[in-house]
């Protein structure tokens, strides 16, 4: 009686591939695998998305002929526009013979004016599809999304390679959907993303980052930030101006940190890299109002000193403290005096903070003004740092 | 009972011509023994240390007369002139009396000497066996870097004085016994006793005895027959060729078949992990050991699912694969005409095939061979845009680690089961390995071995008997594992 299970198990194997036909099957050179989605709005009020499909022809090894040509580019970028991304997404498909699928795009483009018209609307399409990656980054573009998408990379053989590469580094304020999502709807909380842009590779004349015009050769870069109201963009900051929001994100990570010694003291120039950072907020909500108390805490380590001073002194040691404790200040208030004076708008998300501190107050009282109380609300920024190495010497050396 | 000798000396020889006739290599050798007593000497020449033989009992016969002569006086009355022979006159060791016709038949055809006296009733039988064997050689499926390079011959004789050499204990026994109607293939049933559980013991006897078959040509007849599930690609009796591993399973409670005419010795029962040891774990040092098993583990499973899992992913699962991976898999098969089922079953066909025909084709083609594969495989099909770069690397791995099984007949368990794994993952994706994998799970917990559950030690779970599976610990603690399988 043992024989008939047997017969039983082989007669399913042999029928299993006869049944099925393998309908959900998609060999991979059938699909169209996206790596990047671009998005903005067309003049007439239109969703453009743009997608980078990955051309597997012109990637790995099968391409060795290549070589001399910088433009040499993996990606081939698509548009199309409709009232929607699907309806757009579909008339992509049109024109595509492979299936077009998602579930590699890990890169959300955002461009400028649709950025400032509001992202919700765009944002359902990615966290409802299935075969999108809730854990995409999202970046903004300044200028057109489709713009950065067509970048012709020199490295890597696709643009959204750099951007997922750059949005991972901890330099910048990189965000990924979801973190982006929960921002906007926390109470009190306002998103802030990472910005890309194309800037000129060679620092020649008049550099710096306001430079829009796009140079024959140039890098894309994701530096700075787009800062938000509700789901609004209302401006960028600089990078000087991320870093200080990026510590009252507490997403400080890796980053130097350089101090002026003042003449008196000799001059010079202390860098510091800062190895561990982390901030906490003290915030008192009573009847006299709010106070907020931002305490960053450091460690860091002195990586080059150009001053007289001796780091194996104590006394001078406590000085470059407290030097790097004025530069992180600085830095941080900045960004802050940014948002209290300049936008008059809580696009650092303190409101949030308040929230979690007096949730119950917050419903209350501050909720609805707290638009309007945000530009008076004092900010008292005290830094801790550590110094824990200063490297491999005390003392510079000197000429005698 | 059959006939016995009748005493009648011509009747009796015309018996044995009659039944050894039409056969050139039985030899009838007629002497005169004391001037008057004739007596024949009957063996099959091949069988038989001729020069043993004439040394030892035709010199005697014929040379030895003034002793003979002088003890025949007093007690050739007495009719026992063979146990005189016997005793005094010629120098083997090893000699019996016996005057069955049958048993006497078998005894020739088994190799023996036979001398038959006038008016006796009663043959004599002398062990003069001097077949031509290969001599004892390094064993050829079971290569070790360290341990002892004897490996069984296709001489039972020789094969149960090598695992003597290594128990020297009285409590080593070995059970004769005689199975195949026409073959009578001695085979010993080897068993340290105290050690061997006797229902064990009894259970091999039983199932031994239970076969009916007209010949045992290799030890795989007796492994087919004797074993619990028939309808299994899982070997649940392990054959091997080395003594050295027959020793240790002795020790640890095992018993042992040996078959003549065959190198390759049966241990029973076996576990599944037991299969995956190797000799050579316990010679090196315990650390390195523990980490091979874990990388043959390991292997065993790429050689079982690596095809089908890549078939399942880049047919099914596109989004699993890491981006920059999933893109050099999509540019290799740009080219490639078919769908990955085919496209990887084609290969692995091919794989099997050349791997066969490198056992099979005779040694001076053999070279041939592999060099055609190495192109057919290794560059032409991925040229000629037949396969993808990537499944010949997927194929040579699985390939390298199907090699790796320390029992031939678990590997080739996994070789077939590969291919039904392959069907799954082409029809049902993931899903579809994990069923078969499943089911094959399922089979082997089912699995039994002369009653041990082939899983054993992890399924039933037994913490003590895992120091020796998952892990080899250090032979110190390692001493209490005589304690026997199956506990």
């Amino acid at each position: 009686m043992q024989v008939k299970p047997v017969i039983l198990s082989m007669m399913f194997f042999l029928i299993l591939p006869l049944l099925t036909g393998c309908w959900s099957k998609v060999e991979v050179n059938d699909v169209a695998i996206v790596t990047a989605v671009g998005l903005d709005k067309t003049d007439k009020g239109k969703i453009q998305l743009s997608l980078e499909l990955a051309v597997p022809r012109l990637l790995g090894v099968t391409n060795q002929s290549g070589g001399e040509k910088l433009e040499a580019k993996a990606g081939w970028i698509l548009s199309a526009e409709g009232e929607t991304i699907l309806e757009a997404y579909r008339y992509i498909q049109q024109k595509v013979q492979r299936k077009i699928v998602f579930y590699h795009s890990k890169v959300i483009v955002i461009g400028e004016k649709l950025a400032r018209s509001g992202v919700l609307p765009v944002l359902d399409f990615f966290e409802r599809y299935k075969q999108s990656q809730i854990k995409s980054h999202i970046l903004f573009a300044k200028g057109k999304a489709v713009d950065i998408l067509e970048y012709n990379p020199v490295f890597e053989k696709l643009s959204s390679e750099i951007m997922r590469e750059e949005a991972k580094s901890k330099k910048n304020v990189s965000v990924r959907l979801l973190q982006f999502m929960d921002m906007l709807v926390s109470p009190g909380n306002t998103p802030m993303a990472a910005r890309v842009q194309l800037i000129p590779a060679q620092t020649d004349k008049n550099s710096g980052e306001s430079d829009p015009g796009i140079s024959k050769i140039s890098s894309l870069s994701v530096r700075g930030a787009a800062v938000f109201h509700k789901d609004q963009l209302i401006g960028w900051l600089n990078e000087t101006e991320t870093r200080g929001a990026m510590w009252l994100k507490n997403r400080m990570k890796d980053a130097v940190t350089t101090a002026e010694v003042p003449v008196e003291k000799g001059g010079g120039r202390i860098s510091a890299q800062v190895h561990t950072a982390s901030t906490k907020y003290h915030t008192l909500a009573g009847t006299k109002g709010i106070t907020i108390t931002v305490d960053p805490y450091a460690e860091v380590s002195i990586f080059e000193n150009t001053s007289k001073l001796d780091m194996s002194s104590p006394k001078d040691l406590e000085y470059v403290r407290t030097l790097v404790t004025e530069d992180v200040k600085a830095r941080i208030e900045l960004v802050c005096r940014e948002a209290q004076l300049g936008y008059k708008k809580d696009i650092l998300g303190f409101g949030h903070i308040i929230y979690r501190q007096h949730p119950k107050q917050w419903n209350k009282s501050y909720a609805k003004e707290w638009e309007k109380l945000f530009p008076e609300v004092p900010i008292n920024i005290t830094p801790h740092i550590t110094i824990t190495q200063v490297g491999l010497t005390n003392k510079s050396i000197e000429l005698e | 009972m059959g006939p016995t000798l009748s005493g009648n000396f011509e009747a009796d020889l015309a018996f044995f011509r009659e039944s050894f006739d039409r056969s050139s290599d039985i030899v009838f050798k007629e002497l005169l023994v004391c001037d008057g007593y004739r007596g024949i000497i009957i063996f099959i020449d091949g069988l038989v240390d001729v020069s043993l033989v004439d040394m030892h009992i035709i010199t005697p016969l014929l040379h030895g007369r003034s002793q003979l002569e002088l003890k025949l006086n007093e007690q050739v009355k007495h009719h026992n002139v063979q146990a005189i022979l016997q005793k005094s006159i010629v120098s083997a060791c090893q000699s019996k009396l016996e005057s069955e016709m049958h048993t006497i038949v078998s005894a020739i055809t088994n190799g023996d000497t036979i001398l038959i006296l006038e008016s006796s009733s009663e043959a004599l039988i002398f062990d003069m066996k001097g077949r031509e064997a290969r001599a004892v050689e390094e064993a050829a499926s079971e290569p070790t870097i360290r341990g002892p390079r004897e490996g069984f011959t296709e001489k039972l004789r020789t094969n149960t004085s090598l695992l003597r050499t290594r128990l020297k204990t009285n409590k080593l026994k070995m059970e004769p016994l005689t199975i195949g109607d026409v073959s009578n293939t001695d085979i010993v049933i080897v068993y340290l006793d105290g050690v061997a559980k006797t229902e064990l013991i009894d259970e091999v006897r039983t199932r031994l005895g239970r076969i009916k078959i007209d010949a045992i040509l290799e030890s795989g007849y007796i492994e087919e027959l004797i074993e619990d599930n028939t309808y299994s690609p899982f070997p649940q009796v392990l054959s091997t060729e080395r003594p050295d591993r027959v020793a240790a399973a002795l020790l640890e409670g095992k018993v042992s078949l040996l078959i003549d005419n065959t190198p390759f010795a049966l241990v029973l029962p076996i576990t599944f992990l037991g299969l995956m040891q190797s000799p050579e774990d316990y010679y090196q040092r315990y650390m390195i050991s523990t980490a091979t098993r874990w990388l043959r583990y390991w292997l065993a499973f790429i050689a079982l699912t690596f095809p089908s899992l890549y078939i399942a992913v880049t047919t099914f699962h596109q989004e699993m694969v890491p981006t920059n991976l999933l893109l050099s898999i999509a540019s290799s098969r740009e080219a490639v005409p078919f769908p990955a089922i085919i496209e990887a079953l084609l290969m692995e066909i091919t794989f099997e095939g050349l791997r066969e025909a490198g056992i099979r084709m005779p040694r001076p083609v053999g070279q041939a061979v592999s060099i055609v594969g190495a192109l057919v495989i290794g560059q032409a099909a991925v040229q000629a845009g037949i396969v993808s770069a990537i499944l010949v690397i997927i194929v040579s791995f699985t390939g390298i680690a199907s090699f790796i099984f320390p029992s031939y007949s678990l590997g080739i368990a996994a070789r077939l089961l590969r291919f039904p794994l392959m069907f799954l993952a082409g029809t049902l994706g993931l899903y579809g390995i994990l069923l078969g994998l499943l089911v094959i799970c399922i089979h082997l917990l089912r699995l039994r071995s002369f009653g041990v559950p082939y899983l054993s030690p992890v399924a039933p779970l037994s913490l003590n008997n895992l120091k020796d599976t998952l892990f080899r610990v250090p032979w110190r603690n390692l001493i209490h594992r005589r304690r026997g399988i199956g506990e």
